[in-house]
C-alpha cells in the first residue's frame, strides 16, 4: 500500500505563544469539523518535517484527523529541543506547553476538531514533553504515547535533564513522588489521560530506566498499582498493560534492541504507514498505528487498548474536560478481524467511509472511555 | 540542500582548553603513569535547527611517570578527531567522533553537547580503546564553545 506525504502548512498565528513555538498544521481535504486532533513533536536538532516520517498524515487522511506539528525555534533552546527542564516552559501557563496549548485551541477554532479527542506523541525531547503537556493539561488531552522519553519534571535544569536520561538510582523516585509532581503541576479531579510508553532496551540515550520510572508516576496518577495486568509479545516488543478498573491506563512497549528511536515497520497486524528516517527503526512493530489505536483513532481493532465494563459514574466538575463517561462491556483482546478490515482494508477507503464504521462500532469507543468523568 | 546552502546557513561553534585534569593508569602491574591533555581544540558546525553537520577535534596526550618506574612515558602525541555520527539526546545531540589512523593511543571520543547561552556545552569523553584493565583511561572534560559568526 502506498502512503502518500503531504507537505505541513505553516500557522503563524495561534495566540499570544508565550513559549515562541512554530506551529503546522495537516489537515485532510475536506475535514469535517468533529474530528480529533493529534499533536506532534519532535526531538533534539529536528523540526516539524522530521517526523512526518512517522505517517501521521497519511493515517489522517484515512482516518479523518487533524495533526499539529509544534516546532521549536534555536533562539529558545539552542539545539531545537522543547525545553522539558525548564520550569517555566513545563508550568501550565507562561513558556512553551502553553504555547502548544494555544495550538491545539486553533485547530479546534479553525477546523472544530473535538475536544474531547484531542491526542499527543512525541520522540525524545518531544516525548519528554509529551508527558509535559499530559501532566499540565489532562483537560485537554485524552491520551499521550510517549516514545522514548522521560517522566515529567524529572528535571528543572540541564545538569539535572542529563541525570535523568541516564536515570541512575538517584533520580528515581517512589511512584508517590513521580505521581505528586504530576498532581502539583494542575488541580484535576477528573480522570487522566491514559499514557502509552515505548522504549528501546538498547537505548543508552535515554536509559530504559525511564520508563519503568514513567510507569511508577502515571500508575500512580491513576491510582492503580505498578503489577502488570497483562503481558504479550508482539515481534520485538514486550507489551505490558495496567488497568485501572477496565481501563488500559498505561500501556508500555518495550522493544528489544531497539536504540533511541520510533518503532516502525511491518507489524504483524497491519500496514505501517511510517517511512525510514533518521530515528525510525524497522522493528517490526509499527508504534503509529498501535499509538493510534491506543488512541481510539483506529476502532475495535487488536491494535487498541480495549477496555472492560466501566462505571460512568460522577459529577461533571469540568465542563470543558474531555471526558466520556459512558461505559459498557468490551473485549479486551480488540478484534484482530477487524483489524485486517481496518488496516489493510479500512486504510484504503477515505475516512468518511471509516466514520461510518466507527458510527457502527461506537461502542469500542464508548468503551476506551470507560469509567472517565464527564 | 547543497553544501554551499548548508555551509551558509550553519554555525560553527568553536573552543579551547589549555589542559584536561589529570587522570592516573597503570600502578598495580605496570608502573603508575598520568595522561593529560593538552591544547584541547573543539569545533562543532550545526544547522539553524542544530543538527550536527561537523566537528573537529584536537588534542595533545601527554604521559608521565608517577612516581619511580624504569619504563618512560610515551612520548607526547597530537591526537585528530572528525565527525563519525551524530544522534539527538533529550537535550541536544551526542556526537561520535573517528580518530586519525596516525592516532596512537587509540581512543574513543564522544561529544555531549547541550545549549548554554549562546552557545553549547561540550561534555567530552575521551576513552582509550586499544588498552584495557589498568592500562586503559578516560578523560572528560568540559568545554564551552562559542559561535564564531
Amino acid at each position: 500500500m502506498m502512503f502518500l506525504a503531504a507537505a505541513l502548512a505553516a500557522v503563524t498565528s495561534f495566540g499570544s505563544n508565550p513559549g515562541a513555538l512554530d506551529m503546522y498544521e495537516y489537515v485532510p481535504a475536506g475535514l469535517p469539523s468533529g474530528r480529533p486532533l493529534v499533536v506532534v513533536l519532535h526531538g533534539c536538532t529536528q523540526t516539524a518535517s522530521a517526523m512526518e516520517a512517522a505517517g501521521w498524515n497519511a493515517l489522517a487522511d484515512q482516518l479523518g484527523f487533524a495533526v499539529v506539528y509544534p516546532q521549536q525555534r534555536s533562539a529558545n533552546q539552542g539545539l531545537s529541543c522543547f525545553t522539558w527542564y525548564g520550569p517555566t516552559d513545563i508550568a501550565r501557563t507562561g513558556g512553551e506547553a502553553e504555547s502548544i496549548v494555544q495550538m491545539v485551541d486553533t485547530e479546534i477554532a479553525t477546523h472544530g476538531s473535538d475536544t474531547h479527542r484531542v491526542y499527543v506523541t512525541g520522540l525524545s525531547a518531544g516525548a519528554a514533553f509529551t508527558a509535559v503537556m499530559l501532566a499540565t493539561y489532562p483537560d485537554r488531552f485524552a491520551a499521550g504515547s510517549i516514545m522514548a522519553g522521560l517522566p515529567y519534571k524529572c528535571a528543572t535544569d540541564l545538569t539535572s535533564a542529563s541525570s535523568c536520561q541516564q536515570m541512575a538510582a538517584a533520580a528515581q523516585k517512589t511512584p508517590q513522588q513521580w505521581g505528586d509532581l504530576v498532581r502539583g503541576a494542575f488541580a484535576w479531579s477528573g480522570a487522566y489521560p491514559r499514557v502509552q510508553i515505548w522504549q528501546g532496551t538498547s537505548d543508552y540515550t535515554v536509559a530504559p530506566a525511564n520508563a519503568t520510572e514513567l510507569v511508577k508516576q502515571w500508575t500512580d496518577v491513576w491510582g492503580t498499582d505498578q503489577t502488570a495486568d497483562a503481558t504479550d509479545m508482539i515481534s520485538t516488543a514486550t507489551r505490558t498493560q495496567f488497568m485501572a478498573g477496565s481501563t488500559v491506563a498505561v500501556e508500555v512497549y518495550s522493544v528489544t534492541g531497539m536504540g533511541h528511536a520510533i518503532a516502525i515497520g511491518a507489524d504483524p497486524d497491519g500496514v505501517c504507514p511510517a517511512t525510514t528516517g533518521a530515528y525510525f527503526s524497522d522493528e517490526k512493530i509499527c508504534s503509529t498505528t498501535r499509538a493510534a489505536a491506543f488512541f481510539g483513532l483506529i476502532e475495535g481493532t487488536g491494535l487498541g487498548s480495549g477496555t472492560g465494563t466501566g462505571s460512568g459514574s460522577g459529577s461533571d466538575t469540568d465542563p470543558g474536560s474531555h471526558d466520556d463517561a459512558e461505559g459498557g462491556g468490551c473485549n479486551t483482546g480488540g478484534d484482530p478481524g477487524f483489524l485486517v478490515l481496518a488496516l489493510v482494508g479500512g486504510l484504503a477507503r477515505r475516512w468518511r467511509h471509516a466514520a461510518v464504521v466507527r458510527a457502527r462500532n461506537s461502542r469500542g469507543l464508548l468503551c476506551r472511555r470507560a469509567g472517565r468523568r464527564r | 540542500m547543497t553544501d554551499a546552502a548548508t555551509a551558509s546557513t550553519s554555525t560553527t561553534y568553536h573552543g579551547t582548553l589549555d589542559m584536561s585534569a589529570t587522570v592516573p593508569f597503570g600502578g598495580v602491574t605496570y608502573c603508575a603513569y598520568s595522561i593529560t591533555l593538552r591544547q584541547i581544540d573543539v569545533t562543532v558546525t550545526m544547522r539553524p535547527s542544530g543538527e550536527v553537520t561537523g566537528s573537529m577535534v584536537q588534542a595533545l596526550n601527554v604521559e608521565a611517570t608517577v612516581g619511580s618506574c624504569p619504563y618512560p612515558p610515551a612520548a607526547p602525541s597530537i591526537a585528530n578527531y572528525s565527525l563519525d555520527s551524530a544522534k539527538i539526546t533529550p537535550t541536544g545531540s551526542m556526537l561520535q567522533l573517528a580518530g586519525a589512523a596516525a592516532n596512537s593511543p587509540k581512543v574513543a571520543l564522544t561529544i555531549d553537547t547541550s545549549p548554554n547561552g549562546s552557545g553549547l556545552q561540550a561534555n567530552m569523553s575521551f576513552q582509550r580503546t586499544d588498552q584495557t584493565g589498568e592500562l586503559m583511561w578516560t578523560v572528560k572534560p568540559t568545554l564551552l564553545l562559542a559561535p564564531t559568526k
